[in-house]
């Protein structure tokens, strides 16, 4: 039962073909500018690579944001394509919850950042435990000043993960994960989506948490 | 094999999709419209044009094939818009349309937008024969192509500043005419008289460019001096004498520019060709120099999918498809792809053929 999982929610696009406990192929690409120019090719080579054909893929999964509002855009417009013309079933996964189960073989809390432009972060926490990650909070937006205060609300002490993890001074409160845990993979997301509920393709919404910033014009 | 397009077009607000079969028979055209949710901004937004258009995008393709009566096996190929346009709604259709291809192991045909809208005009059940000259007006475009054959654009003129679209949404603004401006001035034009006498730009002689923005300034000062003099405006003149300005260097420009290249016919395209004092005054003015004038369909002027699935099944043709690294471009110049060598077919029957047996 292949996976096609793919992540395009941070500058990392990452695509992996997992069946099982295996990792048939993945393929990340960091820096990346032109997320919809980059994607369809590495999915190709990710099925290429793995020796599986679209026919044999049972369920896709993508990452259902926080991040970039074009970037989870383009992965999911592209996932509800592919989904809806194999007529398979999307698993949608938060980024956040990907990035604090690469960090599994911590023990405590581990808080995941991103980015959130306009001082502000991405954000939960979870509690990890032999390999386990147990949500603390929803992924939510809060405001770089007060992250400290957030964040001490559930351990004193936690490791923080994700692009926007080296923003926060590491100390006695905060440890940082190195840099190469930080970035979403996508065949932790495969992995994450195997019996997880499935969704209808055509009713797939990204998870964008914050709207969007125009506001209504007043007597219009 | 009968071919079947499904086309994509999510350039600006308008969530569209259609089927053409045979480059002939448009077995569905769906249109998704946000004015609604843009009214409340003054204007299209762009992230919330992107929102809604991943929100609307499965169902608005569910329903073309329902309503064409086609299932997603039997297409034969996915168009998609490309650009120009805004690139985060455009990013919606074409991520959409690049795993739907490469899903049903299709092609993926790249349609160019302004293209698209002189494609409408081979909609028609009388299509024009080419050459043709072009005259695509839309809230961000107004140009003037020559089209000698199929793939093969030439761009006569453009605006220097604002497009006639734009032009009549920033009037009807002003005018107090609720979003989208155009259609509300039109409708508005209708009952005035075109008494005022504002200014044409016809630039300098032989030139088939358009300026917009004197015009616009001077309806605007004249809007001021009234009220500022405490006299107050007829609007429904104002409107029609607008109008009326903007039509008149239309028409002239769109007939000299068609003599200039020595084709018999025009054709009329873009959102603003659903005016129809445009359309009456340049079919009026085509009739007199003997020339065979088209303009689409009212449903097909506006942005819609049926005309990016013809001028798909003409690039198809041709053998103009995309390759997976296909991207959005907000800015895109029209190209020649009649003898393009540099688009090549790079769907295969390998791990791209998923179709279920
Ligand atoms: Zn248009």
């Amino acid at each position: 039962m292949p996976v096609l999982s793919l992540d395009t929610t941070t500058t990392v696009a990452s695509v992996a073909i997992v069946r099982g406990e295996a990792v048939l192929s993945e393929i990340s690409l960091g820096m990346v500018q032109n997320h919809a120019a980059r994607l369809m090719p590495l999915v190709d080579v990710a099925l290429r690579e793995a020796g599986v054909t679209l026919a044999a893929l049972t369920q896709l999964a993508v990452s259902a944001g926080p991040g970039s509002f074009t970037g989870l855009r383009i992965g999911l417009s592209l996932a509800k394509g592919i989904a809806e013309g194999l007529a398979v079933p999307l698993v949608l996964i938060s980024t956040l919850e990907v990035l604090a189960a690469q960090c599994s073989l911590h023990s405590g809390v581990v808080i995941p950042l991103l980015d959130a432009q306009r001082q502000a972060y991405y954000a939960s926490a979870f509690r990890v435990e032999g390999g386990h990650c147990v949500r603390l909070s929803p992924d939510m937006v809060v405001q770089k000043g007060e992250f400290a205060t957030w964040a001490l609300s559930f351990a004193p002490r936690a490791l923080l993960t994700g692009e926007a993890a080296i923003d926060v001074e590491a100390g006695p409160h905060f440890a940082v994960a190195p840099n190469f845990f930080r970035a979403p993979r996508a065949s932790v997301l495969g992995f994450l989506s195997q019996g997880r509920p499935l969704s209808d393709p055509r009713f797939a919404l990204p998870n964008y948490i914050r709207p969007s910033s125009a506001q209504p014009k007043k007597g219009v | 094999m009968r071919e079947i397009i499904l086309a994509i077009e999510t350039s600006c607000d308008e969530t569209s999709v259609a089927v053409l079969a045979e480059g002939k028979q448009v077995l569905s055209s769906m249109v998704a419209s946000q004015i609604d949710v843009h009214q409340a901004y003054g204007g299209v937004v762009p992230e919330i044009a992107s929102r809604q258009h991943i929100e609307h995008i499965s169902m608005v393709v569910q329903e073309a094939l329902h309503s064409a009566s086609v299932r997603r096996e039997e297409l034969t190929a996915i168009a998609v818009t490309h650009g120009p346009g805004l690139v985060g709604a455009l990013l919606v259709g074409l991520c959409y349309a690049k795993g739907l291809s490469y899903a049903l192991g299709i092609p993926l045909v790249p349609v160019h937008h302004l293209e698209a809208h002189i494609y409408a005009n081979f909609l028609l059940p009388e299509p024009p024969s080419l050459p043709l000259c072009g005259l695509i007006v839309s809230g961000g475009h107004t140009d003037l192509i020559y089209m000698p054959r199929h793939g093969e654009f030439q761009l006569l003129g453009q605006t220097r500043d604002d497009a006639a679209g734009e032009a009549f949404d920033k009037i009807a603004r002003v005018l107090l005419l609720p979003y989208p401006g155009g259609p509300h001035l039109e409708k508005l034009a209708a009952h005035g008289q075109a008494n005022l006498n504002f200014p044409r730009a016809w630039l300098e002689p032989g030139s088939l460019d358009f300026s917009f923005s004197g015009l616009k300034s001077a309806v605007i000062n004249y809007l001021h001096t009234k009220k500022q003099q405490g006299q107050s405006v007829v609007a429904a003149d104002v409107a029609a004498g607008f109008q009326q300005a903007i039509i008149e260097v239309l028409v002239a420009r769109a007939v000299a520019a068609a003599k200039r290249v020595g084709a018999v016919n025009l054709c009329l395209a873009g959102g603003v060709s659903a005016n129809n004092a445009l359309r009456q005054a340049l079919r009026q003015a085509a009739l007199e120099q003997k020339l065979h004038f088209f303009v689409p369909e009212s449903q097909y002027c506006t942005d819609n999918a049926a005309m990016v699935a013809m001028s798909a099944h003409h690039r198809l043709q041709a053998g103009v498809v995309a390759d997976l690294s296909l991207n959005a471009a907000a800015v895109l110049p029209m190209t020649n792809w009649v003898n393009d060598h540099l688009v090549h077919n790079v769907v295969d029957n390998g791990y791209n053929s998923g179709k279920k047996a």
